[in-house]
């Protein structure tokens, strides 16, 4: 392997060399910033090679007014929320999950939207609320869970639909007059089931290169080579790095299940605002499980801590360490800002990983 | 949270299957990889199989994890400093 990862290395050293300036690529998957970290590929990336962590973890972009939703739905009686475990830290308007769980209310961390009915199954007595976050590898897994409840006619189960599709943020982001991107490191696992071609209008519409890349070190810096190897040329296409699990078309099974169960609805993102058509909201026949009708909860608006600067590390505007905020008073005990609450939030990867990086003697 | 982690199919019944994670054993939705039979191996995310993935491919990966696991001094950061190290040799040969 590390005979592969040598020839990578030299390859995108003198990539960049011919390339000549700064090169941005950005990546928006959160277990993409943290791979990166953790193996290495940051610390030894050329000094004109910036790679930039997008809005790529969802519990990162999810907007405070959800979180706001989600600590009303808890502080109803005989409510149990369930969630994935990231949520529960996530500074909402006045508090987070877990400061609503320690007053009492009922929170169960769940790894499966399946758990969630379980426990609705299990507690007839109880409506259960699952809280729907994350991108297109985790919304099928929402949607199946629907289709089950609706076919076994559990009553007491409901979902606050957060979900996010990836492209819609891209072309935002693309769209944004100051934003200046190369490429995108195009996320591994959600191209599972969208599939590789679902970047081609990137590629084609805005001229960027997409690579589609795995997690592994060398999945990862071979990624890296293709893009600076389209940017080189000045060509834009989609080349998909990590075939042992993506095609192009995706997974159609779970593309038909979400079709079936959501239909694209404009959504908010932290930092981002509402993007056109970048969510989902629940199809007709199955609206009865959407958990903000069932008990009449109004989504209010977003009131961001002006000290936080998450909002521009989402954007690849800034990096952590230029909020001042950042390692002071807001670390992973302490987090102030959604990117330092999820493991995968960009500012939690820079705090665990890029002191190690200034200690191997790499630029940081 | 797009953690994707392969897994081998131990058993089978209707939708359900139960994986071989890492030696855990774990039950799993199969819904989403129609045709899955046992033996396969599949990329497992939030209690469902999300594709099936080659042995070759899944053993590589867990190749991976495993060194993760191991924890950083016996494992990548060893590795990472390796290809650090390497690396530099690469870049001054490439320089001079």
């Amino acid at each position: 392997m590390m005979h592969e990862m040598q020839k990578l290395r030299v390859e995108l050293n003198r990539r960049c060399d011919a390339i000549g300036r700064e090169i941005r690529v950005m990546e928006v998957c959160g277990t993409h910033t943290v791979a990166a970290f953790r193996s290495g590929i940051r610390s030894m990336l050329p000094d004109n090679f910036r790679l930039i962590s997008g809005p790529g973890c969802p519990v990162c972009v999810t907007a405070q007014r959800y979180i706001d939703a989600a600590i009303d739905l808890a502080s109803l009686p005989n409510v149990i929320v369930a969630t994935y475990g990231d949520m529960l830290r996530v500074p909402g308007l006045s508090g987070s999950l877990e400061k609503q769980r320690a007053k009492g209310a009922d929170l169960r961390v769940v790894t499966s939207a399946l758990r969630a009915l379980q426990i609705a199954r299990d507690h007839p007595e109880s409506e259960v609320v699952f809280l729907g976050v994350g991108f297109e590898t985790t919304s099928p897994a929402t949607a199946l869970t629907i289709l089950e409840a609706a076919r076994d006619q559990v009553p007491n189960f409901s979902v606050l639909v957060s979900h996010k599709l990836v492209v819609p943020a891209m072309v935002a982001l693309l769209e944004c007059d100051d934003m200046s991107i190369d490429g995108f490191l195009c996320p591994g696992h959600v191209s599972v089931i969208i599939g590789s071609n679902a970047y081609a209008p990137i590629a084609s519409r805005f001229g960027k290169p997409c690579v589609v890349g795995g997690f592994e070190p060398e999945q990862i810096l071979k990624a890296l080579v293709h893009l600076t190897r389209q940017i080189e040329y000045g060509e834009s296409y989609v080349e998909n790095v990590y075939p042992a699990v993506v095609t192009e078309s995706g997974n159609a099974t779970a593309m038909d299940i979400l079709r079936r169960v959501f239909v694209p609805g404009d959504t908010v993102w932290r930092a981002l605002g509402v993007i056109p058509m970048s969510g989902f909201d629940l199809a007709p026949e199955f609206q009865a499980f959407d958990a903000l009708r069932r008990f009449d909860i109004h989504v209010g608006e977003d009131f961001d801590n002006p000290s936080c600067r998450c909002g521009e590390v989402i954007l690849g505007r800034i990096e952590p360490c230029e909020c001042a905020l950042f390692g002071n008073e807001c670390t992973p005990l302490t987090p102030i800002g959604p990117c330092m609450v999820s493991s995968e939030g960009t500012c939690a990867a820079w705090f665990k990983y890029n002191r190690h990086a200034i200690a191997m003697g790499a630029r940081s | 949270m797009c953690l994707a982690v392969p897994a081998k199919v131990i058993s089978l019944e209707g939708e359900d299957g139960v994986v071989d994670l890492g030696g855990n054993r774990l039950s799993v939705r199969m819904a989403l990889t129609p045709g899955i039979r046992v033996d396969q191996w599949v990329l497992v995310h939030a209690g469902f199989s999300i594709a099936k993935i080659e042995t070759s491919d899944a053993l590589e990966t867990w190749g991976y994890l495993k060194a993760c696991y191991a924890g950083d001094a016996t494992g990548l950061d060893r590795d990472a400093d390796e290809m650090v190290a390497s690396s530099r040799v690469a870049a001054e040969g490439t320089a001079r």
